[in-house]
């Protein structure tokens, strides 16, 4: 029988016994919780209700994770539905905890691998409710026969996604607050509510992710390096193409949790974009050293390989939080690619044309995330433009090796900002949102 | 493997029935257990953290002696009992065995705690305390207004069609009842929540009054007048069952709704609301916290909030009632609380009991003829969780000997000589009561102790054979060595009510005399047989008025405030029973630390910052804690959760100070003004 969570926030007290009954049930494999309990509006603002969520995996009817694994790591269970993660498989690339909006994988660092809920298979086998149900003091957390004409849209924790979590969440009773005597003014609780929602714990940071930003602008770089040389830009110096191609596999492979596993990640080419990704580099570097060093009829396919290895990447993006209704954004591997194409082999319309559509994206995602409260940090923004635009576009006629360098310097400035302004959807995120969106809202 | 049905002995309303699971000599599991029915859905964070707990770093597993640079170093049993011996026979001989103090806090229920007070008597006597940091002032206001502490079952409430909870955070502090409050307003009962703080109890009310802290005596009488006024009294009831419903009217005349909503600092309109529930919405149970009479005037704010339920008839049916203290489990003693810890009328000569716990540094130091030498403390931690922590820990140092028994270095047991270490829950069987439901249960031992744990009534043992105890003395005070002489023990103590260990090892089992709805024969064991709003008891035994009348607390905005602008709360957060749990890593990971939480406006105007470190202070001490910024507290008010010990920063008891409450021998330490700045 396919299973499903249920939950009634009018019953949560938001006890948290449910996180501490995982924990006994899991302590042996089990290095951070898996459930966590979410507050509404912790801060009590007076226009809003406060409530609980207690949420683990949510054992998705389409789950992002096992859809987005290269490592065909996860498998779902045809009986029960419960989605589980093996270990022995997975490789540590930590992409399903960007995947998943429901912030269900966690990643063990002392194993290098990933860890979730497992809807206690060993239990409901046993006719038993998962450990978080049975030791629910409240009522509130349930399992049922899945429902498929339950609520997936619009409720409060769950960001829109096509995942089609396994949980029926029941509507709060009262989804006013309780009527209250007492209403702080806007003048003092402004400048607080600003604080609050701000993200304290992003998922992606710059600083986590430094040797993703590497291994995109090398790919970037060297693929447009390659196409230019076939359009009359300046010949590839293959030794600089194998080494620095080298560095970048090398480094992301270091990055995973477990790199002696690496091979698994083309084991996904079905679904999985990040599989995807990455046999188009490896495909893209193989024929491309051939082509420098070897057979020079190979540099058309390695430079359409380099490029479609940068359509992957930005494919691979796109679980991330959304910047606009097209995603769209200055930092996208393609456009790195093909403006420096553009400089390189002195395609002036197509440089131009790529570097104003930047621009004007960077602009664009700037304003999106000043809107959300992130930092603007105008000095870093005029560093961009000016070196990463305005230079290349000068000196392209003259010095293309020069212009092109200073763009993959801008778009080092302009991706590394993207990493810190990432966000990928999580419950989190989805209630600071709605707390956004509600305690904004004039007062009724 | 094997199950074993067991309970939560910690203090606190829910007491909770649990099955443990024993492998290998180890707990592997906590389950719940259905035949606790207030509880059936099994225990809180709290009883499932006990897997931690059993086996936690942080337990003492043999005898510590502290050094003379305030370290401590293992000892052996033998060196340990020797030294206490030395030191108690010493100051026996020199000053008297009443020069011995005798401490016990409420951290473990057990029919074997009453081992240690019985042993000092066969010692020769010895000093100890009256009074109760708790609920005493709320138990002695219901005493004397319904004759008795009786309450209807837990799950009754899901009857009320009205619901106050009147400055409890159930979702917090009782959450079991929080499943019946469900029930209720699943049936379209209505809640209202009264309380200073927007709680996670307020967000599935309908309405919350936030009263200026104290004042909720004003309040009540304030609904009083109105209800009168409105004519939305039960005149039937009234005429029947109540005593000095005349002179209460009298009395709630001049509250009128301008004058409460003034006194209170509450809108007008929130008090004719309420007062429009209560008056049409029957039955009403109305629940009351133990905060608010732990202010100076809390009795009579307690007797003032009692005064609503016989003026609207809503006693002694379903759904109706006063939820505060259920004591029918108190079937061991002769003496059901409140009386139970007040000082004997006639002094027996051989247990001195003259301490105030409220003002137990101020008490221990005071002792003449013969002040205290040797002191023993059990199931506490009176440095961090009593009135004025300076002066509690000044009174321990002034010991020549003290001795601490407990499961892990407290602020108290830091504080010792030596620390002897206790059992937990798990490896001694005892049998305990409750007092929100009226469950006997059994907490039976299912592991052996760890490392050198020995149950007190061991070390009472061991100490009474050195001390030279005749072994009728032993017998007197103690059960016979060994599990077989602890369950003849119990035994003894549970025949006489018909019943046995084999009963409780089944399942809880409702202590005789439990009632499904309290009162129900309109009987009350009041000098008066009435309802008494009218005591001339309050007036002879405590010197308040006759009517529950309203002064603001000694210590108070609403008494004027003064140098400090502040009012400091300092509740209890789900994640502890006072300081108990906090050390456990499963609970830091869900709570790592204190904090102050502090309304915008009172942030605002001091500049100061969500997550700023600030400076909690009055003229007793201070305190530094990181700041929290909460919409929903009253302006003027500030909170932090008590628990925490001077490895977090200290206790918030740095800031209190120690008095009585007006009623029953409590402790007033609520009164309590700070103000904040940044560090």
């Amino acid at each position: 029988m396919a299973t499903q969570f249920t939950f009634d926030p009018n019953r949560c007290t938001g006890c948290q016994a449910c996180v501490v009954a995982c924990w006994m049930e899991n302590r042996a494999v089990q290095s951070q919780p898996w459930r966590a309990v979410h507050t509404f509006n912790a801060c009590g603002h007076p226009d809003l209700p406060v409530f609980h969520l207690s949420f683990a995996c949510h054992h998705c009817e389409a789950p992002a994770c096992l859809e987005h694994c290269p490592a065909d790591a996860y498998t779902k269970d045809a009986a029960t539905g419960a989605v589980t993660i093996h270990a022995d498989r997975c490789m540590g690339c930590r992409y399903c905890t960007w995947a998943c909006p429901h912030d269900a994988p966690k990643f063990n660092e002392a194993l290098g691998t990933i860890e979730k809920c497992t809807l206690c298979p060993g239990r409901l086998s046993q006719g038993l409710e998962p450990a978080c149900v049975a030791r629910c003091p409240m009522e509130a957390l349930g399992v049922s026969a899945l429902d498929a004409g339950r609520i997936l849209v619009g409720v409060p924790g769950l960001p829109p996604s096509a995942t089609a979590p396994a949980i029926a969440i029941a509507a709060l009773r009262h989804p006013e607050p309780p009527s209250l005597g007492h209403r702080p003014p806007e003048a003092s609780m402004g400048p607080y509510l600003e604080a609050l929602l701000r993200v304290a714990h992003p998922k992606i940071t710059l600083r986590g992710e430094w040797t993703l930003l590497l291994f995109t602008t090398v790919i970037s770089g060297l693929a447009a390096w390659l196409g230019a040389s076939l359009l009359g830009g300046p010949p590839v110096h293959r030794w600089t193409f194998l080494v620095l191609g080298a560095l970048v596999l090398a480094l992301s492979t270091a990055h995973l949790g477990r790199p002696e596993r690496a091979w698994r990640v083309l084991l996904h080419l079905r679904t999985s974009w990040l599989s995807r990704e990455v046999a188009a580099v490896s495909l893209f570097l193989g024929l491309g050293i051939l082509a420098t060093f070897v057979q020079p009829a190979l540099g058309l396919p390695a430079a359409l390989a380099g490029f479609g290895a940068l359509f992957a990447i930005d494919r691979l993006y796109r679980v991330a939080l959304r910047t606009g209704p097209w995603n769209l954004h200055s930092a996208h591997a393609l456009f790195n690619g093909l403006f420096l194409l553009g400089l390189l082999a002195g395609i002036r319309p197509l440089a131009l044309v790529l570097g104003l559509v930047k621009a004007l994206l960077y602009l664009h995602r700037k304003g999106h995330f000043a809107e959300l409260g992130r930092p603007v940090r105008p000095g870093v923004s005029a560093l961009r433009l000016g070196i990463g635009f305005l230079g290349p576009l000068g000196l392209s006629l003259t010095h293309p090796l020069m212009a092109a360098a200073l763009a993959i310097l801008g778009d080092l400035v302009d991706r590394a900002e993207y990493y810190d302004e990432l966000e990928v959807a999580t419950p989190q995120a989805d209630l600071r949102a709605r707390l956004r969106e509600g305690a904004t809202a004039p007062p009724s | 493997m094997s199950v074993h049905t067991t309970a939560c002995p910690r203090n606190c309303y829910s007491t909770c029935a649990m099955r443990v699971t024993v492998e290998g000599g180890r707990i592997t599991a906590i389950d719940p257990h259905e035949g606790n029915l207030a509880t059936a859905e099994g225990p809180c964070l709290k009883g499932l953290s006990y897997l931690e707990r059993q086996t936690s770093p942080e337990r003492i597993l043999h005898p510590l002696r502290r050094t003379p640079s305030g370290t401590f170093e293992r000892v052996g049993w033998d060196e340990a009992l020797d030294l206490i011996a030395r030191h108690v026979d010493a100051a026996r001989r020199e000053h008297g065995p009443q020069s011995l103090f005798y401490y016990t806090g409420s951290g473990t229920k057990g029919l074997l705690n009453a081992c240690g007070l019985a042993f000092w008597r066969q010692f020769g006597g010895c000093t100890t305390t009256y009074g109760d940091l708790c609920w005493p002032a709320g138990l002695e206001a219901t005493r004397l207004t319904f004759g008795d502490n009786r309450q209807s079952a837990p799950w009754d409430i899901a009857r009320a069609r009205l619901i106050i909870m009147w400055g409890k955070n159930a979702s917090e502090t009782n959450l079991h009842q929080m499943r019946f409050v469900h029930q209720a307003l699943e049936c379209g009962a209505k809640l209202v929540v009264i309380d200073p703080r927007r709680t996670p109890t307020a967000d599935r009310a309908h309405l919350l009054l936030q009263p200026r802290p104290g004042t909720d005596g004003a309040l009540a009488l304030g609904l009083a007048h109105l209800l009168i006024e409105d004519g939305q009294v039960d005149e039937a009831f009234i005429r029947e069952h109540v005593l000095g419903y005349e002179a209460f009217a009298a009395l709630v005349k001049a509250w009128t709704p301008v004058r409460t909503a003034q006194v209170c600092g509450l809108p007008e309109s929130q008090i004719l609301e309420l007062a429009d529930l209560m008056g049409e919405v029957t039955p009403m149970s109305i629940c009351a916290g133990f905060g608010m009479q732990r202010y100076t005037n809390g009795g009579q704010t307690m007797r003032a909030i009692q005064a609503l339920l016989p003026l609207t008839g809503n006693l002694g049916k379903p759904g109706a009632g006063w939820i505060y203290a259920n004591l029918a489990t108190q079937i061991f003693g002769h003496l059901k609380d409140p009386l139970d810890f007040y000082p004997p009328e006639q002094p027996d000569g051989v247990v001195r009991v003259s301490v105030s716990t409220a003002r137990l540094g101020a008490d221990m130091l005071a002792q003449q003829d013969p002040p205290l030498k040797v002191g023993w403390v059990e199931r506490g931690n009176p440095a961090a969780q009593n009135p004025e922590t300076p002066t509690v820990r000044a009174a321990l140092r002034a010991l020549d000997f003290l001795v601490v028994v407990d499961e892990r270095l407290t602020d108290t047991a830091r504080e010792a000589h030596l620390v002897l270490p206790s059992k937990s829950l798990f490896e001694q069987t005892d049998v305990i009561g409750a007092y929100w439901h009226a469950y006997l249960q059994i907490r039976p031992k299912v592991v052996e102790p760890p490392g050198e744990v020995r149950p007190e009534t061991e070390i009472y043992r061991a100490l009474g054979e050195r001390l030279g105890f005749s072994s009728d003395q032993l017998a007197q005070c103690l059960p016979e060595p060994g599990a077989a002489g602890v369950e003849a023990w119990l035994e003894a103590r549970l025949a006489p009510h018909g019943l046995s260990l084999d009963q409780l090892r089944e399942g809880p089992v409702l202590a005789p005399g439990a009632e499904e709805i309290a009162f129900a024969d309109l009987r009350f064991s009041t000098p008066s047989g009435k309802v008494e709003l009218l005591s001339e008891e309050a007036a002879d035994r405590w010197g308040v008025d006759t009517l529950p009348t309203f002064t603001p607390p000694l210590e108070s905005q609403a008494a004027g405030g003064g140098q400090y602008p502040l009012q400091l709360l300092t509740p209890n957060t789900k994640n502890s029973i006072h300081s108990q749990f906090l050390p456990l890593q499963v609970i830091r990971q869900l709570m790592p630390g204190p904090s102050l939480e502090m309304s915008p406006e009172d942030a605002h105007l001091r500049g100061l910052k969500e997550g700023d470190l600030v400076r909690v202070f009055n003229g007793r001490g201070s305190l530094e804690l990181p700041l929290r910024i909460h919409f929903g507290l009253r302006p003027g008010v500030v909170a932090a959760f008590n628990g925490f010990g001077a490895e977090d920063g200290g206790s918030v008891n740095l800031l209190s100070l120690g008095r009585e409450t007006d009623l029953g021998f409590g402790a007033g330490f609520h009164d309590n003004l700070v103000d904040v700045e940044r560090v």
